[in-house]
């Protein structure tokens, strides 16, 4: 069990790797290797550690902790086919450990980025809509019983392709250089990650990569159905492939811009789910 | 506040052994999965940080991660 949390994380950070390359190719650099992810978890865990005099010390260190355990509780949620609600319960709780992030340092960077955190709090509306959406059609919560109707009756891809969207978008919202990332955007530093370095972020990075691993999976799991590893591991690939684009090509939003986004994404899919409703 | 060198040694330690532990169970069959899932979930973010703190701790001087703020 120890070794699909060890596997996760290395495969997170391999995507978050992938990720930057594609994303340098496609604006015409070389990039790094894809391996440099991993360089910088290890770089970090080497890296001199301490706590800023202005931090809460007990926060500044359980969040980390907790960042970890949040994405580990997520990934045997999705393993065991356990309810898409605790799923979404545990990405929730994602907002606690960016919040915490940005408060616990004492670093105007970082409160800022927790100021904004709250505000993208938009981009998890979107989610509900999609998670009403999926139980509407296949009755059930259970990512196994989801999986078990996709086999029968195909993809919900194609059954469900707004919800598909409106997950892909915050899917899209949590990714590293996502035009909707805007707690981390460089005119406030790292954002609400700006004061943890050495051991702390190596902590932190390995908790992203198992989110980042999570998330893709996730949708592969809700949209595509039940297939082999080896196929699930090339459509997360073109799933991030596709996401790169998105993040190579597009400008980091205001943070108005970015709520707008969400909103108006959450209203359109809140208005499909009671056609739904109302039609099925 | 200090965390010295031998303390991130010994929960690194201790953690890794309650996942290898609740793993094995499982696989053994001698534990539920939820009991071995509780216990990685719980283990595991303690064994990546302390893992960090352990081999970042100086092993001259006093020994200990420099928590000496700004």
């Amino acid at each position: 069990m120890i070794e699909y949390l060890i596997f996760a994380v290395f495969v997170g950070l391999l995507l978050h790797g992938i990720h930057r390359k594609a994303i340098a190719r496609i604006q015409g650099r070389p990039g790094p290797p894809i391996w440099q992810e991993i360089l910088h978890v290890l770089k970090f865990s080497f890296k001199e550690t301490w706590i800023p005099a202005t931090a809460s010390q007990t926060l500044f260190v359980a969040v980390v902790i907790i960042a970890i355990g949040v994405w580990s509780t997520a990934l045997f949620v999705l393993l065991t086919g356990g309810s898409l609600l605790l799923l979404f319960a545990v990405y929730m709780l994602h907002k606690i450990v960016e919040h915490g992030l940005g408060l616990s340092s004492g670093s105007p960077y970082g409160k800022f980025g927790a100021i904004r955190s709250v505000m993208s709090a938009a981009s998890e509306i979107p989610l509900f809509a999609t998670i009403a959406a999926i139980y509407l059609i296949t009755g059930s919560l259970m990512i196994s019983d989801i999986q078990a109707w996709q086999a029968a009756h195909g993809p919900l891809l194609f059954t469900a392709l707004p919800a598909a969207i409106a997950l892909y978008i915050v899917v899209l919202a949590k990714m590293h250089y996502s035009p909707f990332a805007v707690i981390e955007s460089k005119e406030i530093v790292s954002g609400n990650v700006t004061e943890h370095f050495g051991v702390w972020r190596a902590g932190l990075e390995a908790a992203f990569g198992l989110k980042t691993f999570v998330l893709l999976y996730a949708f592969i799991v809700l949209f595509l159905g039940p297939m082999p590893l080896l196929l699930a591991a090339v459509a997360m690939v073109l799933l991030l492939l596709s996401l790169s684009f998105i993040c190579a090509l597009s400008p980091m939003l205001s943070p108005f811009d970015t709520v707008t986004i969400q909103i108006g994404t959450a209203g359109l899919i809140v208005v499909y789910v009671l056609l739904m409703g109302v039609i099925v | 506040m200090t965390m010295k060198k031998q303390t991130a040694g010994a929960v690194t330690v201790a953690a890794a052994m309650v996942c290898v532990a609740a793993s094995a169970g499982w696989r053994l069959g001698l534990i539920e999965t939820w009991i071995a899932i509780v216990l990685n979930v719980v283990a595991f973010p303690f064994f990546l940080v302390a893992l960090g703190l352990w081999w970042n701790a100086a092993e001259k001087e006093e020994g200990d991660t420099p928590f000496i703020g700004y």
